[in-house]
């Protein structure tokens, strides 16, 4: 156990980097001496550097095939759109930490983890033009009121998220408890009993089987309706400025786009969670016994970071100041 | 207990990560230490000059007549919005005065002005406390500690000095420090109401230190 333990910390170490969370805080160090450049830092630097010029560079795309209109300035701003969603959701947000909480909880199949991804950043984009499309450019708000609806939108995905973590925790508890008591009885469970009880099966046949039936889709699918309920509030800025400019279209395909770079990158991420969770499930395979508790153990840990994400999010202060939006 | 040092664990490192801290707020600032006619620091100029797309959202709805260009009340009335509404966030300004963060009053000056699709916000931050930078060390930092905005100096002339500026006075601009690692997240760590005393030291934005050489002081 304690291998297993040390070795998913460290991968999901890794996740958490690669989720752009930052290191632990670091005590300043004493005097002046020149710190050395970290790698992580140094990067991370880069990434915001490249993602800064992109952004700017989206504007005058935006203007050139306005100003344009040929198949040359929309081929580049979509381009530019698609690393832009590359790159920004390289940082944290755009549900990385939730999908990849869910998949080490939850997931097996590192296909499923890979199609949660496309879904979900799809599901954002479509919100973000649905958003914009409805209430600026049909019911004439002005930006600052889709804004207001976009929180809204916010609250009630970190609600979700927040849900689902808590639905988890107290299944996999039920799990546990219902899986000691079938121990007791020498597996005389239900079968009728439709609540997850795949778990027990390990005991027959040592394998990791997550039969893929309607339960655990339906949980994706929740995952994926409480991420992308979100709308990423940089394709909503650039959805309303294309629609200011009279291009609005461009702005949906920008958009599209844009959503296809952040399923990329936020795929990577569920393959690495994914990965993370089987590795540390056929270490802990090898010894018996153990296996059942590291299932329930990554169940729960999934679970519960669902849920305290969820809330601490809900009882964050509202994250944008924009100056003067209020 | 190693379940619950994994438990732990993640939820330490995943729960950072979960605020939104990317910028999808771009600014270019500019600067102006002004000196009085002693030759001490007052205030603090700031220019700020948003994204096109900021710009757009901002100025959206302001044109209250309807007669498809900002005139000057209705920038105006942005302008008095910002300088009334930045107060909770610090104006987003850090000034350390002897090392020490240092209270401003309100700004004055307050304007916006739109011009080729940017809008630009421009105020001016007094000291509450005048300083003598021969004698008292000045540095400052414009951020945001979520991070929902970037704030960066201009490339050229991000920092000039105006009135009457000892010769011996000068200033050096640290950019956007890159060696320390979550640095684009660190200012996460700020408290916006109630800052550490070392938070020039610790972020990782732009910070522009005033020196003045000693015993040359005219």
């Amino acid at each position: 156990m304690t291998r297993t333990s040390a070795l998913a910390v460290l991968v999901v170490l890794l996740l958490a980097s690669a989720a752009g969370a930052q290191p632990l805080p670091m005590p300043p160090s004493p005097g002046d001496a020149p710190l050395e450049p970290s790698w992580w830092g140094s990067l991370l630097a880069y990434v915001q550097h490249v993602q800064g010029d992109l952004y700017r560079g989206l504007a005058k795309a935006v203007h050139a095939v306005k100003d344009e209109g040929s198949f040359r300035a929309a081929f580049w701003l979509l381009g530019l759109s698609f690393f832009y969603g590359v790159v920004h959701a390289a940082g944290p947000g755009h549900g990385k930490a939730v999908i990849a909480a869910y998949l080490v909880g939850n997931e097996r199949a590192v296909r499923r983890g890979i199609i949660l991804s496309f879904l979900s950043a799809a599901t954002q984009g479509v919100t973000a033009i649905s958003a914009v499309g409805i209430l600026a450019a049909l019911l004439g708000f002005i930006s600052r009121e889709v804004a207001d609806v976009a929180t809204v939108l916010e609250m009630a995905s970190y609600a979700m998220i927040a849900g689902i973590g808590g639905y988890l925790v107290v299944q996999t508890v039920r799990s546990i408890i219902a899986g000691r008591d079938t121990h007791a009885h020498h597996h005389a469970h239900d079968r009728t009993h439709d609540h997850d009880d795949h778990h027990h099966e390990h005991e027959h046949d040592r394998t990791l089987v997550a039969p893929e039936d309607d339960t655990s889709w339906r949980k994706g699918f929740a995952v994926v309706a409480a991420v992308g309920m979100r709308p990423c509030m940089g394709a909503v800025l650039v959805l309303l400025f294309a629609l200011a400019q009279g291009v609005f279209f461009f702005g949906v395909l920008a958009t599209a786009a844009m959503s296809l770079g952040t399923a990329i990158t936020v795929a990577v991420l569920a393959v690495l969670a994914s990965g993370a969770r089987n590795i540390a499930l056929r270490l802990a395979g090898t010894m018996d016994g153990w296996l059942l508790w590291t299932y329930w153990g990554l169940s729960l840990t999934g679970g519960l970071i669902l849920l305290i994400m969820g809330l601490a999010l809900l009882a964050a202060p509202p994250i944008a100041p924009l100056p003067g939006a209020g | 207990m190693p379940r619950f040092a994994l438990l732990s664990a993640l939820a330490l490192l995943l729960l950072p990560s979960a605020a939104e801290a990317h910028p999808h707020v771009w600014i270019d600032m500019r600067s102006s230490v002004n000196f009085t006619d002693k030759g001490v620091v007052d205030s603090i100029g700031v220019s700020w000059t948003f994204d096109e797309f900021y710009s757009q959202f901002a100025t959206d709805g302001i044109d209250k007549n309807n007669n498809k260009k900002f005139d000057a009340n209705e920038l105006q009335d942005l302008a008095n919005t910002y300088a009334k509404n930045l107060k909770d966030y610090r104006y987003f300004m850090y000034i350390e005065t002897g090392g020490k963060l240092a209270d401003t009053g309100a700004p004055t000056n307050a304007k916006a002005v739109f011009d080729k699709g940017q809008l630009t916000f421009v105020f001016r931050l007094p000291l509450a406390k005048p300083v003598n930078p021969a004698t008292t060390k000045i540095r400052y930092s414009s951020f945001d500690p979520t991070y929902y905005i970037d704030i960066a100096p201009t490339e050229s002339n991000g920092v000039v000095f105006t009135g009457a500026a000892p010769k011996s006075c000068s200033f050096a601009l640290r950019k956007v420090d890159s060696t320390r690692a979550g640095a684009l997240n660190l200012a996460q760590s700020v408290k916006m109401t109630a800052p550490t005393t070392d938070v020039l030291n610790s972020t990782s934005a732009a910070v522009v230190d005033i020196t003045c050489a000693v015993g040359k002081m005219p």
